[in-house]
């Protein structure tokens, strides 16, 4: 009696290639259309603009009539305010005149000594300086490529 | 072993009836709106916070959707959901510690208002009455009882009776002033720095419960005033505040 071989090059085909990559499709097919919208929203640079000018707006003095800015450097009456209660994953480093901070908690301050040194697409950095009468202030942030939260 | 034609057959029909199923769903899908909105919400709040602390600002925001927006303060996190909070998107507000953060849940379609007023930055669908920014009281006051009117008498008579506040120190009491009557004036006189901190927190309180159109604080130098001037109790060390509530 003829005996049939264990496995035919179709088998093999079939069991190891063919059913593997429909499940693989079909998986795709149901979870990258949400991935794709989840993370299309990602406005990170705009987060870095709104840090940088939130900071800025307690490091300087405005006329509480006129709202003029002053363009002096306060830095002494805006420290307690130099606080980002946050759980968002970032880190910043402020420096203005001979005052230096760098981030708010342990968390911040290892995020950014970490990740600020492979600035890049993976981990973005925005840098930007403010011009006051006497001095300069500079904040430097590092946030990762997706929103992230410290544990 | 079924036939390659049959299973060539079966696997495509699966591939287009999963990619008909999440065609149509994504159609039908706020995921993305959620999404947008709950993102655009959070940082609104945030650059909220950029502006000059005696800046205030209301933000007409209008919510197409039925959707349901809260935030939960524990977590500072602005939720946006249509049926149940779990299935809803979140995003991260960043609170600034120089604001008192308030929000109240609202469902649309409606306009929300997301502002900043005095020391508190939130979101509403009611009306706001604008208060001015004071700045943290690192001492404790006491105020004494204000003699301010409570009558029905006519406006511009009973509210232009002034009232002394007297601030002894330490003190651990607050007072909060309620006029009867409407008003669109209020006023405090002060007579040093110290007190025109404390008149801060004072006005804001009476704001509260009465929505005057016009207040503001007025440094007064008492040392110019005549001797028989109602203002001359300004005329002490001790910050002294003097709140006239009139019609205007």
């Amino acid at each position: 009696m003829h005996k049939k071989a264990l496995w035919t090059p179709a088998d093999i085909l079939y069991w190891f290639f063919y059913i593997p990559f429909t499940v693989i499709i079909l998986t795709l097919l149901i979870y990258l259309p949400t991935t794709i919208m989840e993370n299309s929203v990602q406005p990170v640079a705009l987060d870095a603009v709104i840090f940088e000018q939130r900071a800025y707006a307690k490091l300087t003095d405005y006329n509480p009539i006129t709202g003029t800015n002053f363009r002096t450097l306060n830095v002494e009456n805006a420290k307690p305010y130099l606080l980002t209660p946050t759980r968002k994953r970032f880190g910043y480093r402020l420096t203005a005149g001979n005052f230096t901070k760098t981030g708010d908690s342990q968390d911040q301050r290892d995020f950014y000594t970490i990740y600020s040194v492979y600035a890049g697409e993976q981990f973005p950095h925005f840098t930007r300086t403010f011009s006051f009468k006497d001095n300069n202030a500079t904040i430097q942030q590092t946030y990762p490529q997706r929103y992230e939260t410290f544990s | 072993m079924l036939h390659p034609l049959f299973v060539t057959v079966v696997a495509l029909g699966l591939v287009l009836a999963t990619m008909l199923t999440n065609i149509y769903s994504l159609r039908d899908s706020t995921l993305l709106a959620q999404r947008t909105l709950v993102t655009d919400v959070a940082l609104t709040l945030d650059s909220l916070g950029a502006l000059p602390r005696d800046a205030n600002l209301n933000i007409e925001y209008h919510l197409p959707y039925n959707f349901t927006i809260d935030a939960k303060r524990e977590e500072s996190i602005v939720r946006v959901y249509s049926e149940k909070p779990k299935d809803g998107e979140t995003f991260i507000y960043t609170e600034d510690p120089q604001y008192r953060y308030q929000f109240t849940k609202l469902t649309g379609p409606a306009t929300i208002t997301l502002y900043k007023n005095g020391n508190t930055i939130g979101m509403t669908d009611k009306n706001i009455i604008f208060k001015r920014y004071c700045e943290p009281l690192d001492f404790r006051i006491t105020l004494a009882k204000a003699d301010l009117p409570q009558g029905n008498t006519a406006l511009g008579t009973t509210y232009s009776t002034l009232a002394a506040v007297h601030v002894p120190e330490p003190s651990d009491a607050t007072i909060i002033l309620v006029p009867k009557q409407e008003a669109s004036s209020l006023k405090a006189y002060v007579n040093n720095d110290k007190a025109a901190r404390i008149a801060c927190h004072l006005l804001n309180n009476i704001l509260s419960k009465v929505p005057y159109q016009q207040h503001g604080i007025i440094p007064v130098n008492p040392a110019l005033l005549p001797p028989d001037h109602p203002r001359k109790a300004l005329a002490t060390e001790q910050p002294t505040i003097l709140i006239e509530a009139s019609h205007a």
